[in-house]
């Protein structure tokens, strides 16, 4: 998949790639992060919410994901692109950040069990009931994906979930083509006898 | 759920956190270099063996008052994806109910055994109990998962801080049968004081996995890595690498660790 995006320079529309803007952040240009922040923010942000579960958490991976970015970006320790877009590498980054952010949250979560919750806690206003709406449902799918092996959990989410490309998912995921493929319709066809459903990327309007 | 896989539908992040989270990390003047970047890779070796293989070592007997387990995981200063193994100290329940397993009361008092290590630590099944404790006056005896001995190799010195045991062990097949889906290694090192961190990771063609940190409490250091092998064609080489820092964050010399740096032909996992 091709990113292009459009910038205004001196009066004239000019399309630079994933991969010039990758180029121009390898040297620690602030402009080229802040171009493929935009860029992929929130295809990183929902990808970490469909890992989490948590809207929350998918913010704080988004922080962390481009946080390490910039790091290596001014450390000099990014490679130029291969693919012609940055978001494969992006998700492979983020779900790095989610497996560390569940493990503390996990580690939070035992020590919040401990404490009686607070009548004040609920907040009923209706963006966050709408959210935990979102995670609850979210968390069903991760229930029902906890019985796929990890190599299918991840075409699902990259492929179908992600839109990436086969080629995509396969350089994210370090592995052929064909292997996504396998991946992919294994994956489906567990998934699909788990939920006697689809898989396919059917959303809430 | 019934007729699709409803996920819901996908969100942009509200406005304000965006503006937020990239004045945030612009504003990062300084680039954050964890002291593990100056650490030497360690070129991988081949070997033949594709089993799970675990190094132990033993326990440090000048080393006991280390043990004392922290009330939470330690905090962890290394490299940007690094991944925490050590999730913190076994409850007294916990070990309590580890102890019934060498057969030990855990109602009678326990003021006669001396734990030099009692810590949760990352598996790929969840975490697993690990414990280094002392029968006097009978044997040191460890157990981690399913998996326990009482060798004692020798105390680590200046000149080899870090000591495991000659003699690897199949772990995958001591703790994680039933699950033939991982490929584990890990292993149970005996450290001198100077010794802050071991991490370990699998190096994969698509590039490395996070290092995994492990912490030493009471003389000694367990590690642990691991993969699905379905993830990975059968043949597709990996390979697995530690390393290890002192307190100033300094590399130790790689060749005194115990495990060289080696190359893991994966046994199993889809051909497709």
């Amino acid at each position: 998949m091709h990113e292009k995006r459009t910038t205004q320079r001196e009066g004239s529309v000019v399309a630079e790639s994933d991969q010039a803007t990758w180029s121009r952040l390898c040297v620690g240009d602030p402009e080229a992060l802040t171009a493929i922040y935009e860029r992929h923010v929130d295809t990183v942000y929902n990808f970490a919410f469909r890992r989490t579960a948590s809207w929350s958490v998918a913010e704080d991976a988004v922080q962390a994901t481009f946080s390490t970015l910039w790091r290596r970006a001014r450390g000099g320790g990014l490679s130029p692109l291969r693919l012609t877009s940055a978001r494969p590498l992006l998700l492979t980054m983020a779900g790095h950040e989610c497996a560390n952010l569940l493990r503390s949250q996990r580690r939070r979560a035992r020590l919040l069990h401990r404490l009686r919750p607070s009548p004040d806690a609920a907040d009923h206003a209706p963006r966050v009931a709408e959210r935990v709406d979102d995670e609850r449902q979210m968390s069903e799918v991760r229930r029902a994906m906890r019985d796929l092996p990890r190599s299918q959990r991840e075409a699902i989410e990259l492929v179908v979930w992600a839109e990436l490309s086969i080629a995509e998912a396969a350089e994210a995921l370090g592995v052929a083509d064909g292997t996504v493929k396998s991946r992919l319709s294994r994956g489906r066809k567990r998934l699909e006898t788990l939920l006697g459903t689809p898989v396919d990327k059917e959303r809430e309007a | 759920m019934s007729g699709t896989v409803l996920l819901p539908a996908e969100r942009k992040l509200p406005t304000h956190r965006r503006d937020q989270i990239l004045r945030s990390i612009l504003s990062d003047e300084e680039p954050v270099r964890s002291t593990t970047r100056r650490a030497r890779w360690i070129a991988p070796i081949a070997v033949a063996s594709v089993a799970a293989l675990v190094a132990v070592g033993a326990i440090a007997l000048a080393d006991r008052d280390a043990g004392a387990p922290s009330d939470s995981p330690p905090a962890v200063t290394t490299s940007d994806d690094a991944v925490p193994l050590d999730l913190g100290p076994l409850s007294q329940a916990e070990i309590g109910s580890e102890l019934e397993t060498f057969g030990i009361d855990a109602s009678e008092p326990l003021d006669r055994y001396e734990f030099f290590f009692a810590r949760r630590i990352d598996g790929p099944d969840g975490p697993i109990p690990v414990i280094v404790m002392s029968t006097p006056p009978g044997p040191y005896v460890y157990k981690a998962g399913d998996l326990r001995g009482n060798s004692v190799p020798d105390a680590p010195t200046a000149q080899r801080p870090i000591r495991g045991m000659d003699m690897p062990l199949d772990l995958a097949q001591a703790v994680y049968t039933g699950t033939p889906d991982y490929w584990k290694a890990a292993g149970l090192y005996r450290v001198a004081e100077s010794v802050d961190r071991v991490e370990v990771r699998v190096g994969t063609p698509g590039g490395p996995e996070p290092w995994r940190v492990a912490t030493p409490h009471g003389g000694f250091v367990f590690w642990a890595t691991w993969f699905e092998t379905a993830d990975y064609e059968s043949g597709t080489e990996l390979t697995l690498e530690l390393r290890a820092f002192d307190a100033d964050g300094e590399p130790i010399d790689p060749g005194l660790i115990p495990d060289p740096p080696r190359t893991i032909t994966v046994p199993g996992g889809s051909n497709s």
